[in-house]
């Protein structure tokens, strides 16, 4: 190997309130190669991009010696060096633009300081944006999550750093966009022979890009290993739980009976923009629909005409046994205990101000079923086939992880005995490991209680591995839909092409 | 926490405020009201009693300051108590609404707050006489504007979270919705921006009575301490300076207050 770009020995950091969140941690990284940084989130893995940069909070401490070509790499070092020798890309592009100034005009600032002698089209050609003067005249919330993040690229690109962080850049994209993003880094890593330091809990994106893989796990390397040797023979316990959880089973078969869900020629809008436009769909009792497309393809608009959260025009309309758009007020609200969703963002998924058992309660209260003691064993039988411990149900949302929370709002939508469960990307925003035991639980749930699942998701292996029936969307449409293993194995539609392509 | 520390000493400053406004008036044998012509303009010292002074008509300075004080702070708390009820329940009831009903309850507010408010007060004191119960109301109607903008406004936030959406789809109506989601959720941050609405109100007290609007004679405000103290500051500037520190502190102590409780309130983990 040619000599390091950046070295690193023995590094610990140490929060103010004494958690030690990165323990001997040593690697090397040389120009032109990419080393990604694996590990579930609290690993570490964002304390280690901070520290390269220099933008620990403050009270850390740290130990060890960074190395930047040779030189050593302290607080002072990293701030004279950020933007400049070291460029760094942020997961949230939202959040690190300016979200009032044209994109042209934050990149043509980033440029001159630069003294790049670049013009802003060619920095935006670089990234394979339009290089157009009209599109520079854009503001970053006129641009899709992909566009912003590769404007992102090319501002940490200006003064053309040889060394480059990108810290779960593709997390928060749709598969199609995160494909482009990668395709757009390893571009760029062989022209300019960047030293990339690539951070993701992504296996996909990690196995596209990465020459090496560093894992991580409570602050401590598990594993440092080419990605060949990574992903053939996983070299420790903790890579193969990793994988396994990856690789999931194949799909279930199609089922069928009467129909739970019936839907013919539905169209809504959100945003008063039309973002349904004549769906068809069905769904057999104790069946599972998956429901797959890029992001504003209109998938969580169906989630909310579903549940009769928003409106929507049907000519058809049979949603467990029922159109909830012609009930009256009562028989509505009985008709909700029948369908039940469960949403992506675990985080806010919970009242912050309810303990575990009162959120579990409500809707039992809700509906005046049963009295105080048949309540409370009703919590802790909810709290059981969720697999969660009894003594969580005095604690507050703030005081669980992803994991449980996520499982606290399937049991609370459990509560009523639903038909029908919609998940709404109802496992993205997890670690890989708790994605796979939430999809578990989930077939575990259908499979006793004869559950109806409307799975939503960008995630097609879930998808696979869930359902047996896919809806593929586009822009409100339906573009495809059928058996799971027709439709994944031979997509006829070419989005349906494009996604799958994304995601294996 | 550092955020900690600040709050109690914005708590601590508070309440050695509120205690001496409460009981200092009793620690002197003065009466607020009591003219002593041998003491006139005396200079603030221990020996002969009167520790902030007296002023042109010989009445004791420390005792009428303190209990200036304490009408301030009964009429900065029964205002924020005024705004905090009207403040809460219209905000939180047009952001959980919304829709048209929500757009028309903002609108009737962009007009009241559009009213000249000073002039109003000005119009209804003159009218109806000087009366403290008036200029309650008056102030906390004027607080309660600001805050049911903001309760609004984030009430409308928190309608579209994930937590109020699943209690929607559980059944849950909008008294539901508002009663245990909503306004729950809102109370940590009524309570900050009240922190804010009180000092603000003694200060438009204080305002209409240097401008000798205020409360009525025999009654002793902040306000008309200051514009009495104004007329003397030559000859005896301790009668102005008593009750202008005593404002300053009373103010200073609610911006820490509410700066303390807002860091709180922002720290990870509470919504």
């Amino acid at each position: 190997m040619s000599v390091a770009k950046l070295s690193v020995r023995q590094l610990c950091v140490r929060y103010r309130d004494g958690d030690v969140v990165l323990r001997d941690l040593s690697f090397d990284l040389a120009a032109g190669e990419c080393l990604a940084v694996l590990g579930e989130s609290g690993s570490g893995k964002s304390t280690l991009a901070r520290t390269l940069i220099g933008l620990l909070p403050n009270g850390a401490r740290t130990n060890g010696e960074l190395r930047f070509d040779g030189e050593v790499l302290d607080i002072a070092a990293a701030a004279r060096l950020r933007g400049r020798g070291i460029g760094m890309v942020f997961q949230d592009a939202a959040a690190s633009l300016h979200p009032l100034r044209r994109i042209g005009v934050q990149l043509s600032e980033a440029l001159r300081r630069a003294q790049a002698g670049r013009t802003v089209s060619d920095a935006l050609g670089e990234v394979g944006l339009d290089a157009s003067s009209t599109f520079a005249t854009r503001y970053p919330y006129e641009l899709s999550g992909g566009q912003r993040q590769r404007v992102m690229i090319a501002l940490a690109l200006a003064a053309s750093p040889e060394l480059l962080i990108a810290d779960e850049v593709t997390s928060a994209l749709d598969p199609l966009a995160a494909r482009e993003i990668l395709d757009v880094l390893a571009r760029l890593q062989r022209d300019r022979r960047l030293a990339l330091l690539f951070i993701s809990h992504d296996l996909l994106a990690v196995r596209h890009l990465a020459d090496r893989v560093l894992l991580l796990r409570h602050g401590v390397v598990d594993a440092l290993v080419d990605k060949a040797i990574f992903f053939a023979t996983p070299p420790s316990d903790y890579a193969r739980v990793l994988l396994a959880a990856a690789v999931r089973g194949a799909a279930p078969l199609l089922v069928s009976g009467t129909a739970v869900l019936q839907v013919q020629a539905l169209s809504a809008d959100y945003a008063e923009r039309p973002a349904l436009r004549d769906i068809d769909l069905a769904l057999p009792r104790g069946g599972a629909l998956g429901v797959i497309g890029a992001s504003g393809s209109g998938k969580s608009t169906l989630a909310r005409v579903l549940l009769a959260l928003q409106s929507g025009h049907a000519r058809t309309l049979q949603i467990a046994g029922a159109d909830p758009f012609v009930l009256s007020h009562a028989a509505r609200k009985s008709w909700r205990r029948r369908v039940q969703i469960v949403f992506q963002d675990p985080g806010m998924a919970l009242d912050p101000r309810m303990t575990v058992a009162e959120t579990l309660l409500e809707p039992l209260r809700l509906h005046g079923i049963g009295d105080a003691t048949t309540r409370a064993a009703r919590v802790l039988e909810l709290l059981a086939s969720v697999q969660l411990d009894a003594t969580l149900a005095p604690r507050y949302p703030q005081q669980l992880s992803g994991g449980q929370k996520q499982r606290v709002a399937i049991a609370r939508a459990l509560a009523l005995d639903p038909e029908l469960l919609v998940c709404d990307e109802a496992v993205s925003a997890l670690d890989l490991p708790v994605q796979a035991e939430i999809l578990a639980l989930l077939q575990d749930l259908q499979r006793m209680r004869g559950l109806s699942l409307v799975f939503i998701s960008h995630d097609l292996a879930a998808v696979r591995v869930l359902c047996d029936r896919v809806l593929v969307l586009e822009q409100g449409r339906v573009v495809e839909h059928g058996a799971t293993v027709d439709v994944l194995l031979r997509p006829q539609h070419a989005h349906t092409r494009a996604l799958l392509a994304a995601s294996t | 926490m550092p955020g900690d520390r600040s709050l109690r000493i914005a708590i601590g400053l508070f309440f050695v405020l509120a205690l001496a406004s409460l009981v200092g008036p009793w620690l002197r044998p003065f009466d607020a009201w009591h003219t002593d012509w041998t003491q006139l303009q005396i200079a603030p010292g221990i020996t002969h009693g009167h520790w902030l002074g007296s002023d042109a008509i010989g009445r004791d300075v420390f005792v009428r300051t303190l209990l200036a004080g304490r009408v301030s702070l009964l009429l900065g708390f029964g205002a924020g108590a005024i705004a905090l009820l009207f403040g809460l329940a219209y905000g939180a009831l047009a952001g959980t609404l919304g829709g048209a009903i929500e757009r028309l309850m903002m609108r009737a507010l962009d007009v009241v707050s559009a009213l000249p408010f000073l002039l109003i007060v000005v119009l209804l004191l003159t009218l109806f006489g000087r009366s403290g119960v008036l200029l309650v109301v008056a102030v906390g109607v004027y607080a309660c504007i600001d805050l049911a903008r903001m309760l609004r406004a984030e009430a409308a936030r928190l309608r579209v979270l994930p937590f109020v959406q699943a209690a929607r789809a559980l059944g849950a109506g909008p008294w539901w919705l508002l009663t245990r989601h909503i306004v729950p959720n809102l109370l940590g941050f009524a309570v900050v921006y009240l922190s804010l609405a009180i000092p603000q109100a003694i200060l438009v007290e204080s305002f209409l009575s240097f401008l000798g609007l205020g409360l009525d004679e025999p009654s002793v405000s902040l306000g008309g301490l200051l514009a009495e103290g104004v007329q003397e500051l030559e000859d005896a500037p301790w009668v102005l300076l008593a009750p202008g520190g005593f404002l300053a502190a009373l103010l200073i102590a609610f911006t820490l207050l509410g700066d303390a409780l807002r860091a709180r309130l922002q720290r990870p983990g509470v919504a």
